[in-house]
C-alpha cells in the first residue's frame, strides 16, 4: 500500500481533488457573480435574498436542482443521453489539468498541451451533440445540428490563434505562453501579433463555449433551450456547469496568451511576488513529514495563484459584459462569420507572425523559478 | 399569381432533398409571454409556412359586454388591450357621444390626448423591451421598463390606476390632474428624451441588431394595404396613413403631426418607425401641457354616473389609432345602459395573419424577430 501512496501520488491526489473543488465552487459562484453583474447593467438588484447579499444562492440552486425530478424522454436513446452531460462535464473539468494557474500550481506538466486542450474542447462539444441527439425531439435536435456546425468552424480558428504564441515560443507547452513575457529575448513588437490573436482567441471562444451573442445551441428565443430542452434536474445542471467551467478555462487561456499568465510584470516593474514569499510551504512544521511537502504549494504558489485569478476574473467579466450587451447573431450570419472573417483573419496574424519571427527572432521562454523547479523536483524525486 | 415570398422560398430553398418538419411553436414558448400556437412548417431552417393558431385565450369579451352596462363594458374592452387600456376607454366613450351628439370641452380634449399619447409610449417601451429579448439581448427589457415605470406612475396619479384607467368617460375626463401634474410631466420628457438617446446609442446602431433585421420580413405595401394592415405596420411598409392625422379625433387636427415612414417594409423601418413615433408622442405630450389647466372637465349636461347612463338607439362604429394600428368599435346601443352589441377591430389581429406571408423564406432564427416587429396582443386577438 504505501508503495502506491508516494508522495508523488498523494501530491497529484490531493492538488486534483482541490481542483475539482475549487472548480465546482467556481461554477457556483460564478452563476451568482454573473446574475449579480448582469442586473447591475440591468437597473435592478439580482439574487440579494439567501444569505447576506444572497451569497448563499448558488448553495440554495444546487439544492433546488438537485431536488428536482428528472425525466427522461420515452424515445431518447438512453445511453447517449445519459453520456452526454458526463461527456461535457468530464471534458471541461480535465483542460484544467492542463492549465497552470500559479507557478508550481498545476496538476500536470504535458509537452503537448496545446494539442490536449484542443482535443478536449472539441470533446466537449460531443457531449452537446449528443444530447440533442439522443433526446428525440425536434428543438434539441434543431439546437445540436447548430451546435455541430457552430463548434466545428470556430474550433478552427481558435486552434490557428493558438498557433500565434506557438510560433513565437517554438512549444506547445501552454506554460511557456506566459513564461514568454519573462524571457531574456522577448520583444515587445510581439504584441502586434499577440494582441490580435488573443482577441479572436477571445472571440472564437464565445462561440466554442456558446455565449452570447454567440448562443445559437441554446437560444431560448426559438428553440428553447436548445440541446438541453429534455433534460432536467442534475443532468441539465451538467450542462451549464461544463460551460462555464469551459469559459473559465478559455478565459485562463487568453490569460497565458496575452496577460502574461500568472506574473505580473508591467515592463518597468515587476510585481509577480507582491504577495511576498511568507507562503514559501510548511516544510515539516506540520509534522506530515513528506506527504505535507508534498501537498503544500511550494515556492511563490499563493502569491501568483492570486495574481492569476485577478487577471481571469477580468476576462470573465469581460464575457459577462459582452452578455448584457449585444443581441444574438443569427445562424447564417454567425457561419458566415467565422469563415469568411474570423479565419482568414486568423490567417493573416500567423502570415504575420512568421514574419515578425524571422525577423526577431523566436523567443526562448525561461523555465519556471529554477530553484522553487529545483527543490520541487528533489523533493518529490528523493521520496519516491 | 405566385406572390414574391414564394418566389423567396423557391430561391433560397436547399437543393438537397430533405425532409419537411413541422414544428409546433408555443402554446407555451418562452418567446411568446401570450398564449399562441403557430405552426411552422419548415425546411431545415427555412420557413415554408405558418399557421397561426388563436384562442387559446379567448374570453369572449364581446359577448359578456352586452351583459354589462357601459361603464364595466369599458372596463373588459380595455382588458383586451392592457398595454394601453385608455384607448379602449375612449373608443366606448367616443362612440356614445356620437350616437348622443355629446360636445366634450376643450380641456378634456387635452386631456384625452396627453393619455392617449402617453399610453402609446408606455406600449412602445414594452414593445422595445420584448424584442430586445426577440433578438436575444437581455438587456433593453429592464431600462424599458424602468422608464415605463415612470410612466405608470404618472397615469396612477391622474386616474388612480396603473393600467386600466378608466378615466376617460363619456363628456369628458373622470378627475382633474393633481397639483403640478404637468411639472411631472414635463421632468419625464427631460429624463425620457435623454433615456431614447441612449437606446439608440447602444441598440438601434448596433451591427448585429442591424443585420438580424435589415431587409428582413418585408412587407410590400399592396399586400400590407389589402390585408388590413394599419399603424406602424403599414408606415413601415411606406404607407403614410395614421387615423391622429387622417382623420382627428381628440385634439390631433390643432397639432402638426408628422408621420413617420418606411422605405423597405422590413423589421428595421417598422422599428425605426416606432421610434420616431416616441419622440414624436414627446413632443405631442409638451404641446399638451399648455392646455390642460385650465377650463372644464366634463360636459355638465351628461349623467355624472356613467354606470347608470343610457344610451339611445343607434350605431356607430369608431376608431383610434392605438399604439398598433386601427382600434375601431362598432357598437350597437337598444336605448337601455348595456350595449345591444359590441365589436373590437383588433390590429393584432390583422398583423398576426401577415405573419405567414412575412416568414416565408426567411429563417427559424427570424420568425420571433419578425413577430416581435408587429407587435401583436393575444388579448386583442382573442378578445
Amino acid at each position: 500500500m504505501a508503495e502506491i501512496f508516494t508522495p508523488q501520488v498523494v501530491n497529484l491526489i490531493v492538488r486534483g481533488g482541490l481542483m475539482i473543488f475549487v472548480l465546482l465552487t467556481t461554477f457556483a459562484y460564478l452563476t451568482y457573480t454573473e446574475r449579480r453583474i448582469l442586473s447591475f447593467f440591468q437597473w435592478r438588484l439580482g439574487p440579494n435574498r439567501v444569505g447576506p447579499q444572497g451569497l448563499l444562492q448558488p448553495l440554495a440552486d444546487g439544492v433546488k436542482t438537485a431536488l428536482k425530478q428528472e425525466m427522461v424522454p420515452r424515445k431518447a436513446d438512453k445511453v447517449l443521453y445519459f453520456l452526454a452531460p458526463t461527456l461535457t462535464l468530464s471534458a471541461s473539468f480535465t483542460t484544467f489539468a492542463l492549465i497552470p494557474v500559479g507557478e508550481q500550481v498545476a496538476l500536470s506538466s504535458v509537452p503537448v498541451a496545446i494539442l490536449f486542450f484542443l482535443g478536449l474542447s472539441s470533446m466537449a462539444a460531443y457531449g452537446l451533440i449528443l444530447a440533442g441527439w439522443s433526446s428525440q425531439s425536434k428543438y434539441p435536435f434543431l439546437g445540436s445540428l447548430r451546435t455541430c456546425a457552430q463548434v466545428i468552424s470556430y474550433e478552427l480558428a481558435l486552434g490557428l490563434c493558438l498557433l500565434v504564441p506557438i510560433m513565437i515560443t517554438g512549444s506547445l507547452n501552454i506554460n511557456d505562453f506566459g513564461m514568454m513575457y519573462r524571457s531574456e529575448n522577448w520583444n515587445w513588437a510581439y504584441l502586434v501579433v499577440l494582441a490580435p490573436a488573443a482577441i479572436l482567441f477571445l472571440i472564437s471562444s464565445l462561440a466554442e463555449t456558446g455565449r452570447t451573442p454567440f448562443d445559437l445551441p441554446e437560444c431560448e428565443a426559438e428553440i428553447v433551450a436548445g440541446y438541453h430542452t429534455e433534460y432536467s434536474s442534475m443532468k441539465y445542471a451538467m450542462f451549464p456547469m461544463g460551460e462555464y467551467i469551459a469559459m473559465v478555462a478559455m478565459s485562463a487561456m487568453v490569460v497565458h496568451m496575452l496577460l502574461g499568465g500568472y506574473h505580473m510584470n508591467l515592463g518597468f516593474v515587476d510585481l509577480t511576488y507582491w504577495a511576498g514569499t511568507w507562503t514559501a510551504g510548511p516544510p515539516e512544521a506540520w509534522g506530515w513529514g513528506a506527504y505535507g511537502d508534498a501537498i503544500s504549494l511550494t515556492g511563490k504558489g499563493f502569491s501568483t495563484t492570486m495574481t492569476f485569478i485577478v487577471k481571469l476574473f477580468l476576462l470573465i467579466f469581460t464575457f459577462m459584459w459582452i452578455r448584457a450587451t449585444f443581441p444574438r447573431l443569427r445562424y447564417d450570419q454567425l457561419m458566415r462569420f467565422g469563415w469568411k472573417w474570423l479565419l482568414p483573419a486568423t490567417l493573416v496574424l500567423i502570415f504575420a507572425t512568421a514574419i515578425l519571427t524571422a525577423i526577431i527572432g523566436p523567443v526562448q521562454a525561461p523555465a519556471v523559478d529554477s530553484a522553487a523547479q529545483a527543490a520541487m523536483e528533489v523533493t518529490l524525486n528523493a521520496r519516491h | 399569381m405566385t406572390r414574391s415570398s414564394d418566389r423567396r422560398v423557391e430561391i433560397r430553398r436547399d437543393p438537397l432533398l430533405t425532409e419537411k418538419l413541422v414544428y409546433s411553436v408555443g402554446p407555451q414558448h418562452p418567446s411568446l409571454p401570450s398564449p399562441l400556437e403557430l405552426r411552422v412548417q419548415a425546411d431545415g431552417e427555412l420557413i415554408e409556412r405558418i399557421t397561426p393558431e388563436v384562442g387559446f385565450m379567448h374570453r369572449g369579451v364581446e359577448q359578456l359586454v352586452t351583459q354589462r352596462n357601459y361603464a364595466q363594458a369599458a372596463g373588459l374592452l380595455s382588458r383586451c388591450e392592457w398595454l394601453a387600456g385608455s384607448n379602449a376607454d375612449w373608443l366606448v366613450a367616443d362612440a356614445i357621444e356620437r350616437i348622443e351628439g355629446i360636445t366634450i370641452p376643450a380641456r378634456a380634449q387635452w386631456l384625452r390626448t396627453l393619455v392617449l399619447e402617453l399610453s402609446r409610449i408606455g406600449n412602445h417601451l414594452f414593445w422595445f423591451g420584448n424584442l430586445g429579448l426577440e433578438a436575444g439581448a437581455y438587456t433593453p427589457i429592464f431600462i424599458s421598463l424602468r422608464e415605463r415605470e415612470m410612466l405608470l406612475d404618472l397615469l396612477e396619479m391622474l386616474s388612480g390606476h396603473r393600467h386600466h384607467h378608466g378615466w376617460i368617460v363619456p363628456g369628458g375626463v373622470r378627475t382633474a390632474p393633481p397639483e403640478d401634474f404637468s411639472g411631472h410631466v414635463r421632468a419625464f420628457c427631460l429624463w425620457f428624451q435623454g433615456r431614447l438617446d441612449e437606446y439608440e446609442d447602444f441598440f438601434s446602431d448596433n451591427a448585429i441588431w442591424i443585420n438580424r433585421s435589415e431587409l428582413i420580413g418585408t412587407l410590400e405595401p399592396e399586400f400590407a394595404f389589402e390585408h388590413g394592415a394599419t399603424g406602424p405596420v403599414l408606415r413601415g411598409s411606406g404607407i403614410a396613413h395614421d387615423l391622429r392625422r387622417d382623420q382627428p379625433y381628440a385634439m390631433y387636427g390643432e397639432l402638426d403631426l408628422h408621420v413617420p415612414t418606411g422605405e423597405y417594409g422590413d423589421v428595421l423601418d417598422r422599428y425605426r418607425v416606432r421610434f420616431v413615433e416616441m419622440r414624436e408622442s414627446l413632443r405631442i405630450i409638451e404641446h399638451c401641457l399648455a392646455y390642460i389647466d385650465n377650463g372644464e372637465l366634463r360636459n355638465a349636461e351628461v349623467n355624472p354616473d356613467f354606470a347608470q347612463m343610457a344610451v339611445s338607439r343607434g350605431e356607430v362604429y369608431t376608431a383610434v389609432e392605438s399604439p398598433r394600428g386601427e382600434l375601431g368599435l362598432t357598437l350597437v346601443s337598444d336605448g337601455t345602459n348595456r350595449p345591444n352589441r359590441m365589436h373590437l377591430r383588433a390590429p393584432s389581429l390583422y398583423h398576426l395573419f401577415l405573419l405567414d406571408e412575412l416568414c416565408r423564406g426567411y429563417l427559424l432564427a427570424d420568425l420571433f424577430v419578425i413577430y416581435g416587429s408587429l407587435d401583436i396582443m393575444i388579448g386583442e386577438v382573442d378578445k
